[in-house]
Parts: structure tokens; C-alpha cells; sequence
């Protein structure tokens, strides 16, 4: 029979490997389109390649990040059949890639949610483009710390350890905040993201300049 | 010729700077192959204190054994002592580190070994044997006693604790020198333990680091896993006509798990002897007490010949601590001393308390509200700023 932990390194390189992948796409798309924004015409060589890159870049980093996610969950199930159960329950360090874990699978999903509702226009305003990748990409960042914690569980360290080390970051303590401040951001940024949302719904339903609808649903889109 | 003196000259200095650079930068010590040689003079338990001064090791075999933490010198490399009597092994290392031991929460490091059958390789693994001093996971203040853990990932703290030692530091600036000695039985019994075989053929891994830049240490930036150094270990075949005979034998496990505040009652069998005192001294007594054995009256056989129970009474120990203790069993025909150890220490940690618990569910759903939060307003301004721009 195959090893379990065989079978999560497996499960491991997949999702890694897709939801890198995701990032590196977004990162050639916002740069092809920085390109062709600010820069399209200096040469005709770069326009190609830019114009080439940004068409294969969006599709690429959608699979990817929905693959990637699919694979998380799949070495979810792996990891938890490969360790003892009474060392995951017992280990710090294991909490701390638990709760990484689940805060970067959350950005991925919303950037999956976000991708799924507005398609590739996503990308047709720079802003909400930068946004979306700013999303991908911070969910690589806490990948990318979840691995180096996973690098520790498996006693063989991390390439990261001297970063971490300078950062201050320790992966070994439970990571956590204290009562009063989680409580404090469990009530305050549900609160807010409504208050945002208010906001952004009122600015739509207001009448723009010279008496026109803001920039409500009833504006016929382009 | 002036050029050419020129260009000889660039030369000189050249080959001299490299030379320089060679000898200036230490190159770390390659992976030891060594064997571990039987000398019947055992180190005796009051000598394994961390004191480099005291203990019969001029016999043992000495070597340069490189680290795990793959630092330069002097943080790389250690000196080891070993040698072992058929019955138990006895280690030393001296090396330097760049912080003193001086609290939990304040300056710290920890030195590890870790041991491993042939068959297990690499620098921590499943299998492998481990014995960790100063790891402020597994002790909270000096003295800095030897902690038997397994091959966890991270190490779990050994329910049976199979080794006698202690680890000090010395100095008042980097580089400190730090000396930990100890000793474990070549076969512990313990199934949690690699069972070392005397045989001059069979071949182990040690793995030995150091830490001083967090994960149960703190204030250094030593690393404990910069390189993998796979150590060969193999030890001498015991010559048993070299020790010590007596026709007065003593059977007797030490005790384990043993808790402050908890007296220990020892038993052991002893053949051939009318009379046996036991001496004992934990890690803060500079000299033993005597305690003297009671017979039971209860025969046990022994390989031909009739044993009888003794026993005795060890007090209480307020603290953690390690009681080291000797047996002195006489009779018409002689007598015979063995000594002993166990480990006063408080339960292995549970893991992780129920509050504990609580705090982190609380930390968890607080990051994933946080990041929920952040998602829905990228939602909505995505949205919102699409719509504006006519898309």
C-alpha cells in the first residue's frame, strides 16, 4: 500500500504548483496590460508579445487557481490521513498552517467568486484588475508561508527560515490574538464590509452630475 | 621587466589573498565514520554535570563532529567524546554558541542529537531516537537536563526517560562554550528508543545541532537545519573478562515516571549478598545520602541461583530533577555497586490546554471574518466600478 504521506506530498506539489501558477499568470497579465496601457507602441515586438501574454495569462490563471483550490482540499483530506490524529491535535505548529491554510483558501475561493461573476471584464479597469490580483497574490503569500510551516512539520526546515527569522516570524508558538482583539475583529469587519457596501450602494443609486442616475443599473452599459 | 614584475607581484598578491581567505574560513567538518570504543571505566554519575573538568573521559574516543545548523566556526562544529562499556554509552560534546542560557523568555539555545538506524537517513525523520537539552518546549529552567524524545515532527517528549546528564554554559561573550554530557544504556529496553547493538558491524545515524534563533530557543541566529550530515556511528564488541567480577548480582529497573512530590519505592533482586544500601544525591546535593535496604524475604530464582527481594524508600522530590542513585549489595563473597538514575519531571504536556484551544478557534474564525469581510467589499467594488466604467 502507498504511503499516505506519499500520496499528500503528491497532493501537496499539485495544489502548490496550480495556485503558483495562478499567481505567476495574474503577475505576466497585469504587466502585459501595464504594457499595452501605458507603453503600447514603443515597440511592436513587446506590443506582440504583450497582446499574446495577456490573452493566455487570464485563462490560465482561472484554471489554475480553481484547480489549485480543488487540490487544497484533496491534500486536506491527505494530510489528516497521513498524520496521527493525537500529534495534529496536539502540535502548535499544525494549528498555525491550519488557520493560514484556511485564511488563503478563503481569498482564493473569493477571487474564484469574483473571476466567476464578472468574467474576464474584470480586467478591463485597471483598479478592479489590480484588486483581483492583489487578491491572488496575497493568497500566495500565505501559501507560500503555509508550505514553509509544512517544511517544519516535516523536520526539513524551510528556504524561507532566514527570512522568517529576520521578519521575526517563529512558526513553532500558536498563532493567535488575544480574545478581546478576535472578538473585536469578528464583530468590527463584518460591520464594516456592510457599511462599505451601504456606501457603495448608496454612490450608485445617487443621481450624478447634472441630474443623470450615478452610476446605477439603469445606466445602459457600453 | 617592470611589467612583468607588476604582473608577478598581482600574482603574489593574489594567491595570497586566496590563501588567506582558506585559511581564515575554517571549511565545516565533513560526516564522521566512527567507532565507538569499549572501555570498562565507566563515567561516573556525579561527572556527568556539564563540567568539562571532572569525568573519566581521557579513554574515550574524541572527533570534530560537524552540525546540523551548518554554521561557520566556531557554531559549526563540536567535539564529541564517546565511549561505552557493554551497558551503558557515554557522550560529551563541547562546543560554542552564540547566546547564553539565561531563561525561558530571555536568551537561549538547546543542543540536539538525534539517532537513527541505518535504514533511516536524513536529518529528522520517523524511527530516529532523540535527546534534547535546553529546549525551552521541554525545560523551562537550568539546570539543563538531557530529555528523551522520539522522532516526532516536532519531537514529543519520551515517556520513558533513558538518559543521565546535563548541559552548561560558560562564558560572558559570544562564542559561549557549552559542555552537555550524558549517558543511556546501549539497550534502553525502551521500545520508543533505538536499541544500539555492540557488535563492531552494524552501522547508526547521528544527526547533532544546535539552536539559538527560535523554536524553543530565542536571541541567537543559529538555525539547527542548515545541512544534513548523515554520521556513521558503529560500536566496539564488548569485552565483558575486562569488567569488574564479583559473584554478588543485582537485578533492578529504575523507576520512570516519576513526579515531584511523588516518593519512590525501589526494589531489586540480589543474589548472593546479605546486605545493600542504597545512595542517592538529585542534581542540587553535593553529596549522597545513604538509605539503607530491607529484605523482603521473598526468593526469586536466578540462573541457578536464589535471589532475594530488597527494598527501599526514596523521598520526595520537591522540583524537577534527576536522582542518581547507587546500589551496594555485599555479602560473604564480595560485594557489587551499580548505579541508576531516574528523572523527576512533571507530566508531558497534554498538548494543547482546552483555553488554549478556545483562543485559537477564536483567532481562526476572527481571520477567516477578517478575510471574508475583505472579499465581500472587493466584490462589491468590482462591481460598483465596472458598472461606472461602462463595462
Amino acid at each position: 500500500m502507498v504511503d499516505p504521506r506519499v500520496i499528500h506530498s503528491i497532493t501537496i506539489e499539485a495544489c502548490t504548483g496550480f495556485l503558483l501558477l495562478a499567481g505567476a499568470a495574474v503577475i505576466v497579465k497585469v504587466a502585459s496590460d501595464w504594457w499595452l496601457r501605458s507603453l503600447r507602441g514603443r515597440s511592436a515586438r513587446l506590443d506582440r508579445w504583450a497582446i499574446s501574454a495577456s490573452k493566455f495569462a487570464e485563462p490560465a490563471s482561472y484554471f489554475a487557481l480553481i484547480a489549485g483550490v480543488i487540490a487544497t482540499f484533496v491534500s486536506m483530506v491527505t494530510g489528516s490521513l497521513a498524520w496521527p490524529a493525537s500529534q495534529l491535535v496536539a502540535s502548535e505548529t499544525v494549528h498555525n498552517k491550519i488557520l493560514v491554510t484556511s485564511v488563503s483558501q478563503t481569498l482564493f475561493i473569493g477571487a474564484i467568486l469574483l473571476r466567476a461573476r464578472y468574467r474576464f471584464e474584470i480586467w478591463m479597469s485597471r483598479g478592479t484588475g489590480l484588486s483581483y490580483a492583489a487578491l491572488v497574490l496575497t493568497g500566495d503569500a500565505l501559501m507560500t508561508l503555509q508550505n514553509s510551516i509544512a517544511g517544519h512539520l516535516a523536520g526539513k526546515g524551510s528556504l524561507l527560515d532566514d527570512m522568517l527569522h529576520i521578519l521575526g516570524i517563529n512558526t513553532h508558538p500558536m498563532w493567535v490574538y488575544p480574545a478581546w482583539a478576535s472578538l473585536l475583529i469578528l464583530i468590527a469587519f463584518p460591520i464594516s464590509a456592510a457599511v462599505a457596501g451601504l456606501v457603495l450602494r448608496r454612490g450608485r443609486m445617487a443621481p450624478g452630475p447634472g441630474g443623470a442616475p450615478g452610476d446605477g443599473e439603469s445606466k445602459p452599459s457600453a | 621587466m617592470r611589467p612583468a614584475l607588476r604582473r608577478f607581484g598581482a600574482l603574489a598578491l593574489a594567491v595570497a589573498a586566496i590563501l588567506l581567505v582558506v585559511l581564515a574560513v575554517r571549511a565545516p567538518a565533513a560526516p564522521v565514520s566512527v567507532t565507538v570504543p569499549f572501555k570498562p571505566t565507566p563515567v561516573a554519575d556525579a561527572d556527568l554535570d556539564g563540567d568539562p573538568a571532572t569525568g573519566a573521559w581521557s579513554d574515550a574516543l574524541s572527533f570534530l563532529l560537524p552540525l546540523e545548523n551548518g554554521a561557520a566556526a566556531p557554531y559549526g562544529t563540536v567535539t564529541m567524546y564517546a565511549k561505552q562499556d557493554g551497558t551503558h554509552l557515554y557522550l560529551r560534546v563541547d562546543g560554542k554558541v552564540d547566546v547564553p542560557w539565561t531563561s525561558a523568555s530571555g536568551t537561549h539555545f538547546w543542543f540536539g542529537v538525534l539517532v537513527s538506524p541505518a535504514s533511516v537517513t536524513g536529518h529528522h525523520q520517523g524511527g530516529q531516537d532523540g535527546v534534547f537539552f535546553g529546549d525551552s518546549l521541554f525545560t523551562s529552567a537550568p539546570p539543563l537536563f538531557p530529555v528523551d524524545t522520539n522522532g516526532a515532527k516536532p519531537p514529543l517528549v519520551d515517556p520513558s526517560q533513558d538518559d543521565l546528564g546535563e548541559m552548561r554554559a560558560f562564558g560572558t561573550s559570544a562564542p559561549y562554550d557549552f559542555t552537555a554530557e550524558w549517558k543511556r544504556k546501549v539497550d534502553t529496553g525502551d521500545p520508543g528508543d533505538v536499541a544500539i547493538v555492540a557488535d563492531g558491524t552494524t552501522a547508526y545515524y547521528l544527526y547533532a545541532t544546535t539552536d539559538s534563533g527560535g523554536g524553543g530557543s530565542g536571541g541567537g541566529a543559529l538555525n539547527h537545519n542548515a545541512v544534513t550530515n548523515d554520521n556513521v556511528f558503529r560500536f566496539e564488541v564488548p569485552r565483558p573478562e575486562e569488567l569488574p567480577s564479583s559473584s554478588v548480582r543485582i537485578v533492578h529497573e529504575p523507576p520512570q515516571g516519576v513526579t515531584p512530590g511523588m516518593q519512590v519505592y525501589l526494589t531489586a533482586v540480589l543474589t548472593n549478598a546479605t546486605a545493600a544500601e542504597v545512595t542517592w544525591r538529585n542534581s542540587t546535593m553535593t553529596s549522597g545520602l545513604g538509605v539503607p535496604m530491607t529484605n523482603l524475604s521473598q526468593a526469586v530464582p536466578q540462573g541457578g541461583e536464589t535471589g532475594w527481594v530488597f527494598a527501599a524508600y526514596l523521598p520526595a522530590q520537591s522540583s524537577p530533577t534527576q536522582v542518581r542513585y547507587a546500589i551496594n549489595a555485599s555479602g560473604p563473597l564480595g560485594f557489587r555497586v551499580e548505579s541508576y538514575f531516574y528523572t523527576v519531571a512533571e507530566p508531558p504536556d497534554a498538548g494543547i490546554t482546552a483555553e488554549q484551544q478556545g483562543t485559537w478557534i477564536l483567532s481562526l474564525a476572527a481571520s477567516l471574518s477578517m478575510a471574508a469581510s475583505v472579499v465581500a467589499v472587493l466584490y462589491l467594488y468590482v462591481g460598483r466600478r465596472l458598472r461606472r466604467e461602462g463595462t
